[in-house]
């Protein structure tokens, strides 16, 4: 099978929809002929115009309103947010209205809004580029959350979150805008809620979100030469979350850890914690355990930065004191 | 321009629905039937109505929290509106919407809002869509003076006059934003002259004047569905009870400036209009006035036996499928 | 005044010592400086003289000779003429619990915690007096590990736990189930650990043991069993077209229809309310590698023979592939178990909570069978219906298993 970045993946597949639905347009800023920051609509511009390829002036809050109304009247906006940490300046749009108004109009309007943007610190770009905030929207009602971490998780939940005429968010980590992987090129969808079990084991349950997936599988040999089988979880949707795969994976190891570079009071840590101990109080042979990047603002010096996100031996230290509970 | 009689008598009876229907869901306010929010439209009658007169059934409006006048204007039958703030799963937003969040998309209402701002960015997204899918629909944002202060109004605004969306934007200027008069929120208190600084046209009518409100709007809507973008329309008014059933009116306007303003009443003004200038027969208002009581009258009956929504379904429809 | 003889610190690193024998007896008296007792270190013996004067006590359950105890625990006491002995339990802690850890009391080395994992050394610490006092009077444990000691019937309570703070784990409950199994197995002179396949419940494998285990514990189940003739089934199957349905597709439209007339079978018990389901959902028991799986024909009434057909066939496919979706499982009413393709022809089935009944059928054969006086050989079968006795009577049960009966053999191919 070829290959692609998990850039190209997602843009394959929102080139594809596009080309299936006339309806689909994109907003955002420098998303048109420039292609977007991160090359996220490349080439898209001259094959779809400038209509369905929208440069917008930078006004969150004013586009991201438009957008709801565009899907009240049977248009399919993408919103491209760069960074995500502009959806901020939007927020009672989507809070207020968008995760709403399906609700309020009992299902006779649709809200097929797509909000894409980059998550995450490690790429230097200090407090106003590096938050990741999905917790925030999983917490609220009527959003669809989902972060893919591999090229084709990328692919196939685009293409779902196109076809949805729920407001999904679709939040791509930049350290893995150029991380390679198989990707068929047929069309395909993955539901959302749909978690993926990236490597079985008998000791410890580890859900991990974004690149914590793949720094977490690179101490997992170390761990098993250990004696510590690590089972390996990545949501890939926060909302809906799959915590019927948790759950499972928890009834045969009996431990708990979960990894997240975002924040950890009222983090999506938190809630799985609850969930599991809610649901599974009896499957559970230690404390839930949560390792999340401190709770403070992303800094930028390279030393420091790094110290905000969880690095492979902290990944590890937490997975020998959970097995050692 | 002129509208012949039956355009006339047809506003009339647009405009005396509304009031007829505010001053029943006051009364209802009062006993006990309507809970939360009530702000009432008395006074305004003429915007709605004159804006409203020339749009299509597939044209979207996006409405305020002062928007029941709207969405009667735009065609949700009274006895949908009085079931929606008595909470009965008839009303036109089954009961989940009451007074701030009326929604009937088969109309072309797209909702009243809680919130100030947002209808105007809607407004400006349905323009989106209609100017996409190459369709001659126009949208329109109501909303008051206060919402002229919002970072929305700008933003709103501006994206429309970029794209040159078909978008109304018609403000209903009534001096005050709950209780804070516009002169101390804006410098500049001539929200029509803000249309030039978008690069788009900006005019001001006499808003308790029916056909002075649907002249305007009839030459914006024209111009927007023929492709040549937005509109700002400001129509000075005044709301002549408080801003909300069940708070107190006083302290910060005169009495004398609000009877001033009842004075100036655009039903009576505009039946005045009409039997002096159009020569109708008063028998033909009365008639309409004896139809509208009537109609409220088993509006308020329908309401009342009307079922309450089932409790079970509080979760349904907040994502489209499952969920 | 008594007072006092206690394990004595002969050395600086001396933390317990071995009572090698008394020189006094019970009783006896002991003058200031003679010798008292021989202690073993782990340095040498010494001989241990008296600081005081008085009558040697030495109490029931004081450490003997032999034992090995921890500096400061009571041995014994002398007395006063006439002094009655102190009835208070000696001060000292019992060096079969453990000392102090060191390690608790000073930060860990490396382990950077930075990171929001909480600090387990750290936060611990914070807490330590009290909390583990307490957690030593009752062993903590894990949620987990407490309900295996149920399961496997071990005392928790008299088990020492792995875990950090003493918290008995999973791991800590099986040793303690082997153990005792193995001993007893000694006793046997049976036991043979190489014989023994061991491996952890599957998480199918697992719901079904709780789900048998509860429809055994709560329900009051009875069986009836009747002959049918399926001779004309047989007949109508031969006539279908390929592909062609199974007796159990045939069975879960006949089963289906007279549940439409018969609904206190298609119904459950909830919390002291009957549920008589309105719509009829029919489980169909697939034997996966996995384990049993019932996935569920939705309407079953409201579905043609064929559409019954092509369901069963692409959830069959689908529990084998282990692709069933939880949807597919969800929301039985009623559950159909064929067990007539092994040969079997007639058994008692388990009712799936929180149904009420659950259908066997055994294998269909020809068969010799009366008829009109005459041997004759027929295709019959053997259905065993159990049903809950709390909600379903006896005579109810029995009427719908005559209606089943009675269309099967009414069919018409």
């Amino acid at each position: 099978m070829r290959e692609l970045t998990y850039t190209e993946a997602a843009r394959e597949a929102l080139g594809a929809e596009m080309e299936r639905d006339p309806n689909i347009f994109v907003l955002g800023e420098g998303i048109g002929k420039r292609g977007g920051n991160f090359n996220t609509t490349t080439g898209f511009f001259e094959r779809f115009g400038p209509r369905r390829l929208r440069d917008t002036p930078i006004c969150e809050r004013g586009f991201v309103g438009l957008c709801a109304g565009a899907a009240m009247t049977g248009t399919r906006p993408v919103v491209d947010f760069m960074f995500i940490d502009f959806i901020l300046d939007s927020f009672g749009e989507l809070a207020n209205q968008i995760a709403k108004i399906q609700y309020m109009t009992s299902g006779r309007l649709k809200m097929p809004v797509v909000l894409r943007g980059c998550i995450g610190a490690g790429s230097g770009h200090a407090t106003h580029h590096s938050g990741s905030y999905y917790s925030i929207f999983a917490h609220l009602p009527g959003f669809r959350v989902v972060v893919p971490t591999t090229p084709y998780d990328a692919k196939g939940l685009m293409t779902t979150s196109l076809r949805s005429d729920d407001p999904v968010l679709f939040l791509e980590h930049k350290s893995l805008l150029n991380t390679r992987g198989d990707v068929p090129e047929d069309d395909y969808t993955i539901p959302f809620g749909q978690a993926r079990v990236c490597r079985e084991g008998d000791d410890v349950t580890v859900v991990a979100l974004g690149p914590m997936v793949s720094k977490t599988l690179a101490v997992c040999d170390e761990l098993a030469a250990a004696g510590i089988s690590v089972e390996l979880i990545d949501p890939r949707s926060l909302a809906p979350l799959d915590s019927e795969a948790i759950f499972l994976s928890v009834s045969q190891t009996g431990r708990l850890l979960i990894i997240d570079e975002a924040f950890g009071p009222c983090g999506i840590g938190a809630e799985i914690s609850a969930q599991i101990m809610e649901r599974g109080f009896d499957q559970l042979d230690a404390p839930v355990r949560r390792l999340n990047g401190p709770h403070g603002p992303t800094p930028f010096s390279p030393p420091l930065e790094s110290a905000a996100v969880p690095q492979p031996e902290q990944i590890a230290q937490a997975i020998r004191n959970l097995a050692a509970e | 321009m002129a509208f012949d009689n039956e355009v006339l008598l047809s506003l009339y009876r647009t405009m005396v629905v509304i009031r007829r229907c505010e001053e029943q869901l006051a009364r209802s306010y009062q006993a006990g039937a309507i809970t939360g929010a009530c702000h009432t439209y008395i006074g305004q009658e003429a915007v709605a109505t004159g804006v409203c007169a020339h749009l299509r059934v597939d044209d979207a409006v996006f409405s305020t929290h002062r928007g029941h006048g709207h969405a009667l204007a735009k065609g949700v039958p009274s006895r949908e509106l009085i079931a929606e703030l008595f909470g009965r799963t008839t009303g036109c937003s089954d009961g989940r919407g009451g007074s701030m969040h009326l929604f009937a998309p088969d109309v072309g209402m797209m909702g009243t809002t809680g919130i100030v701002g947002p209808n105007i960015l809607q407004a400006t997204g349905a323009g989106y869509s209609f100017q996409l899918l190459e369709t001659d629909r126009v949208s329109v944002a109501f909303f008051g003076d206060g919402g002229v202060g919002n970072g929305a109004f700008h933003e709103g605004l501006n994206l429309a006059a970029i794209w040159q969306l078909p978008t109304l934007f018609v403000c209903e200027n009534n001096m005050y934003a709950t209780e804070v008069p516009f002169s101390y929120a804006a410098r500049n208190t001539d929200v029509a002259s803000r249309a030039a600084g978008y690069g788009m046209p900006g005019i001001a009518v006499d808003g308790n004047d029916v056909l002075a409100v649907a002249e305007a709007a009839q030459a914006a809507i024209s111009r927007a569905r023929a492709g040549d973008g937005p509109t700002l329309i400001e129509c000075r008014t005044y709301r002549t009870r408080g801003h909300a059933e069940g708070m107190q009116d006083g302290g910060y306007r005169t009495e004398e400036e609000v009877n001033d303003w009842k004075a100036r009443d655009p039903i009576k003004a505009f039946a005045a209009r009409l039997l002096e200038r159009d020569a109708i027969e008063p028998q033909a208002l009365e008639q309409i006035d004896r139809e509208v009581a009537g109609q409220i009258e088993e509006a308020v009956e329908f309401a009342t036996n009307s079922p309450w929504p089932d409790p079970d379904t509080v979760t349904d429809h907040i994502f489209s499928e499952g969920g | 005044m008594s007072v006092e003889i206690v394990m004595p610190r002969l050395g600086w690193t001396m933390d317990e010592g071995t009572l090698v024998e008394w020189l006094k007896k019970e009783g006896e008296t002991v003058a200031v400086g003679e010798i008292l007792f021989i202690v073993e270190s782990d340095k040498a013996v010494n001989e241990v003289e008296s600081f005081d004067g008085g009558i040697l006590h030495i109490p029931d359950g004081a450490p003997g000779p032999g034992a090995t105890v921890a500096v400061g625990t009571m041995l014994g006491y002398l007395l006063e003429p006439g002094e009655q002995a102190p009835v208070a339990a000696p001060s000292s802690t019992p060096s079969d619990e453990p000392p102090p850890q060191p390690a608790l009391q000073s930060p860990p080395a490396a382990a950077p915690s930075r990171g929001g994992e909480p600090d387990p050394a750290h936060s611990r610490s914070s807490a330590e007096s009290p909390l583990l006092k307490s957690a030593r009077v009752k062993p903590a444990i894990s949620p987990r590990a407490r309900r295996l000691a149920g399961e496997l019937g071990v005392d928790w309570t008299q088990l020492s736990g792995s875990g950090r703070s003493g918290r008995i784990t999973e791991d800590d409950v099986r040793a303690a189930s082997t153990t005792a199994d193995s001993a007893s197995e000694a006793v046997n002179g049976s036991s043979d650990e190489a014989a023994i396949e061991r491996t952890r419940l599957s998480p199918v494998r697992r719901v079904i043991a709780d789900r048998m285990s509860q429809s055994s514990r709560d329900n009051a189940t009875v069986t009836l069993t009747a002959e049918i003739d399926a001779t004309r089934m047989v007949e109508l199957r031969g006539r279908c077209p390929a592909p062609k349905p199974g007796y159990t597709d045939v069975f879960v439209r006949l089963a289906a229809l007279a549940l439409a007339d018969h609904p206190v079978l298609n119904a459950s018990l909830d919390d002291g309310h009957v549920l008589l389901h309105r719509s009829i959902h029919v489980g169909i028991a697939v034997d996966t590698d996995a384990g049993l799986l019932v996935p569920v024909i939705r309407d079953a009434d409201r579905k043609s023979l064929e559409k019954i057909r092509e369901e069963a066939a692409a959830l069959a496919a689908r529990a084998r592939e282990g692709q069933l979706r939880p949807d597919d499982l969800r929301g039985g009413t009623f559950t159909i178990t064929n067990l007539g393709m092994h040969g079997v022809d007639a058994f008692t089935p388990i009712i799936n909570p929180p149904q009420s009944a659950v259908l066997g059928i055994g294998r269909i054969a020809m068969r010799p069978v009366v008829r009109d006086g005459q041997v004759v050989a027929r295709y019959t079968a053997i259905l065993s219906l159990t049903f809950d006795h709390r909600l379903v009577d006896g005579g109810p049960a029995a009427r719908f298993l005559a209606a089943l009966r009675e269309a099967a053999e009414a069919l018409r191919p």
